[in-house]
């Protein structure tokens, strides 16, 4: 049978066990327990990265999720599933300081070990959660308001080991206020033991989709009541699906839940276990200045809903930023930084922003520093160009082919964040970025301000210039969420290929996790035109051109735009000739020397008839060095 | 009828109308468990905000968003879910390698996704440009791409 044949039949097959989806299946019986805010495989996952670390969102997270609820996608067409407007920051990623920074964290006692390490980390961590914290300042968790950060304190032997902490993937309602934790007590002659996880919501929490009951049994710990949940209906034929039984105890206005993991699924036996009851009873809250020194200790980094908009009508009045160290921003050494190789008396205003800018800040506030690397992230409809001021305010230059405009002051209808006008661009605000947003022609431009009071604040957008790309004098790190660049080695070291102008990125390859994580570090200095972090050698072989990506939309008309790379397998060629088949042809420089490859990569853009499909190898490459 | 009964029927009628072309499109990331299961995700949230669901243009396009936001999300994440296409709880099918689950596991997301709807749920060119927001030649060249590597895992001649 042909490969199209098989895969008709593995279709049929996909389908044949794939039940329809039935409206009873999606629990509306339960109404809005129906949510489903973590999967078993990414649980499983985490047994590899176990975590000790729970932060709860605050009050404005609660707003800002609120807001994300609000999410005015709105597809253009009816019946087919057509990709609607990725404007929307509800529904868009958004690299953030916190996701895309170097991995280094902190660990729980606040030095500089890296936390992140798997199982190897395991060894000589003895301590528990309380090491290095103030522990006086915790309370108990019925004293749990609102902005508080719920930590576990286990006892001795439960481990913390990624400090890294997210909101639920699945955040996508108002309801979720939660951020999940993972935390495992592996004691040094077991593998593994319990993982328990700890989420907070302002609804009862339902950990599936299948729906959950309360058992009827309830234990109390410390003055809080903990009943016992259970799935309605545990998959008999489902090997993966561990035991979701919850416990879950009202506080206050919000709902704590402790649920179990794989693979040491608690079941019933949580009521009356020993170590889930020492958990419960370790549990604290403080707020987050007091625990800072947890993890990462950046709980407003990038976050929905954080705090630090200096323009709010009732504005936190500049609450101290927490650094990594655990030391409060306002209390910091004031230096006033600027950039020095910044060309701030050319840098144009913003409002003459052009395609090929980037945005650059001519003033630093006191207690920040410009990091010495900008970030470009792609989209299929956008690319963006970030720059950030560590640790928590950060510059973004988003381009939006799309023809609806993102979020912005026109949309705005939020009073407690009213659009402010600074150097002639009307400012909105993005809610779900928790950031400052302008419209200026094509562009969007957010501004983070976290941390800083509104003078600080109006003076740094003041100071934004907008300058060529080539004026940038920092060397660009390419990063992003679309295959930009290595940005999540799994387990069988699969990654993709990356390889970027200043604009566009093109991603082709898989390869082994070692050259990749290597190269994930590389950094384009901005002059170089692109930079390629991995390969696919077999590729390189044969063909020269390793990936093409069309510019334009191709869709009813003969010929587009398109960005090719492609590769010379000598390190002496430092120009190519590509030549199309139907002879398009075009000379361009080939990028530095590559060790790795033993040649070069380069990047052309051609305008091709693709009308017909596009043959790869049927273009030839030359050497055309001078 | 109630206006919650009346909003129980219309639901019902969505679901039935466009839930396999969801589930197929999430499948095609991630395979048949994960992909069903975000598709039922992604319906139980449009039955939460039925109310906003219901008004918009393009319903099924707004919820397909929200399934592959979660991707995107996790993709930050240690625990992006990985695709899985071997079929569960079924017996092996005699009409496609024992392999070809695996090697298409091994293609790009793009590619995956492109092969996977194109061939074996037999989606057409435009419907799936449409759905990625990329040209049709992008999609060809994605899927000659897959075909190209799935062949090659397999051993088979074009």
């Amino acid at each position: 049978m042909s490969i199209e044949d098989q895969l008709r039949a593995l279709g049929d097959h996909l389908d044949e066990a794939q039940e329809p989806i039935t409206v009873d299946e999606l629990g509306r019986g339960v109404g809005a327990e129906v949510r489903e805010i973590s999967s078993p495989p990414g649980r499983q996952l985490l047994l590899i990265a176990a975590v000790v670390v729970l932060i709860v969102g605050g009050v404005l997270s609660l707003v800002a999720l609120s807001a994300n609820d609000d999410d005015p996608v709105q597809p253009a067409d009816s019946g087919a599933i057509t990709v609607p407007d990725p404007t929307d920051p509800a529904t868009t990623v958004a690299p953030t300081a916190s996701t895309t920074s170097s991995p280094q964290t902190t660990n729980p006692v606040g030095d500089s070990a890296p936390t992140t390490a798997g199982p190897q980390a395991q060894s000589g961590w003895s301590g528990g959660l309380l090491d290095g914290l103030d522990t006086e300042s915790l309370r108990p968790l019925d004293s749990l308001t609102e902005g508080d950060v719920v930590v576990p304190t286990g006892p001795s032997g439960w481990r913390i080991e990624d400090s890294t902490w997210t909101s639920p993937a699945d955040a996508v309602g108002p309801e979720f206020i939660e951020w999940e934790v993972a935390v495992t007590e592996a004691p040094p002659d077991r593998a593994l033991g319990y993982i328990l996880y700890l989420t907070q919501s302002r609804e009862p929490i339902c950990l599936t989709t299948l729906g959950c009951r309360p058992s009827g049994d309830s234990v109390t710990v410390n003055d809080v009541v903990w009943e016992a949940i259970e799935v309605e209906e545990i998959p008999e034929d489902d090997p993966e699906f561990f035991d979701e039984t919850t416990l879950r105890a009202r506080v206050g206005d919000r709902w704590i839940a402790v649920s179990s993991g794989a693979p040491q699924a608690l079941s019933g036996r949580m009521l009356d276990d020993a170590q889930v009851i020492e958990f419960l009873e370790g549990l604290r809250v403080g707020s987050p200045e007091d625990l800072a020194v947890i993890g990462e200790a950046c709980w407003q980094c990038g976050v929905a809903g954080a705090e630090g908009d200096p323009f709010a009508v009732e504005s936190p009045a500049a609450t101290p930023t927490t650094m990594p160290d655990g030391s409060p921003t306002a209390t910091s050494e004031p230096q006033v930084q600027a950039p020095s190789d910044v060309d701030s008396v050319t840098g144009r205003p913003l409002t003459e922003l052009v395609e090929g800018d980037v945005v650059i800040a001519t003033y630093v506030p006191p207690g920040m520093a410009l990091q010495d690397a900008a970030r470009i992230y792609e989209y299929p409809d956008s690319s963006e160009f970030s720059f950030t001021l560590d640790p928590t305010l950060h510059v973004r230059l988003w381009e939006w082919d799309e023809a609806v405009p993102p979020l912005g002051p026109d949309e705005l209808d939020d009073p407690n964040h009213p659009p402010v006008e600074i150097a002639g661009i009307t400012w909105g605000w993005n809610d779900f970025e928790s950031a400052r947003i302008a419209h200026i022609g094509p562009f969007a431009v957010w501004v983070s301000l976290h941390g800083l009071d509104r003078s600080e604040a109006e003076r740094f957008i003041e100071g934004l210039r907008a300058a060529p790309f080539e004026q940038f004098p920092g060397p660009i790190v390419v990063d992003g969420a679309d295959g930009l660049s290595v940005i999540d080695v799994d387990d069988a070291g699969d990654a993709e290929i990356v390889a970027s102008d200043d604009r566009f990125e093109l991603s082709a390859a898989q390869v082994g996790d070692q050259v990749c994580t290597k190269l994930e570090e590389t950094v384009v200095p901005v002059t170089a035109t692109f930079a390629a972090n991995c390969w696919e050698s077999e590729r390189l072989d044969d063909l020269g051109i390793v990936d093409l990506y069309a510019l334009d939309g191709t869709d009813g008309s003969r010929n587009a735009r398109y960005l090719i790379i492609g590769v010379v397998d000598s390190a002496d060629i430092t120009a190519a000739r590509i030549t199309s088949p139907s002879g398009e042809s075009v000379v361009v420089a080939t990028g530095p020397a590559n060790q790795a490859i033993d040649g070069r990569f380069f990047l052309a853009r051609l305008e091709l008839d693709d009308s017909a499909g596009i043959r790869l190898d049927q273009f030839t490459i030359e050497d055309a060095s001078p | 009828m109630g206006r919650r009964e009346a909003d129980d029927v219309e639901f019902a009628d969505f679901v039935a109308a466009h839930e396999r072309r969801l589930r197929q499109a999430f499948t095609s990331m991630w395979g048949p468990d994960r992909g069903r299961e975000v598709a039922i995700d992604v319906l139980a949230y449009g039955w939460e905000h039925w109310d906003r669901v219901r008004s918009m243009d393009n319903p099924v396009g707004y919820l397909y968003v929200v399934g592959r936001e979660r991707a995107s999300r996790h993709r930050r994440r240690r625990d992006r879910p990985t695709a899985d296409f071997v079929v569960p709880s079924a017996a092996p099918s005699p009409w496609y390698e024992p392999a070809l689950p695996g090697l298409i596991e091994g293609l790009s997301d793009r590619e995956r996704q492109v092969v996977v709807l194109l061939h074996a749920y037999q989606w057409s060119l435009g419907e799936i440009a449409e759905l990625l927001e990329v040209s049709k030649s992008t999609v060809q060249t994605y899927a000659d791409r897959a075909l190209s590597k799935l062949r090659s895992g397999l051993g088979v001649q074009a």
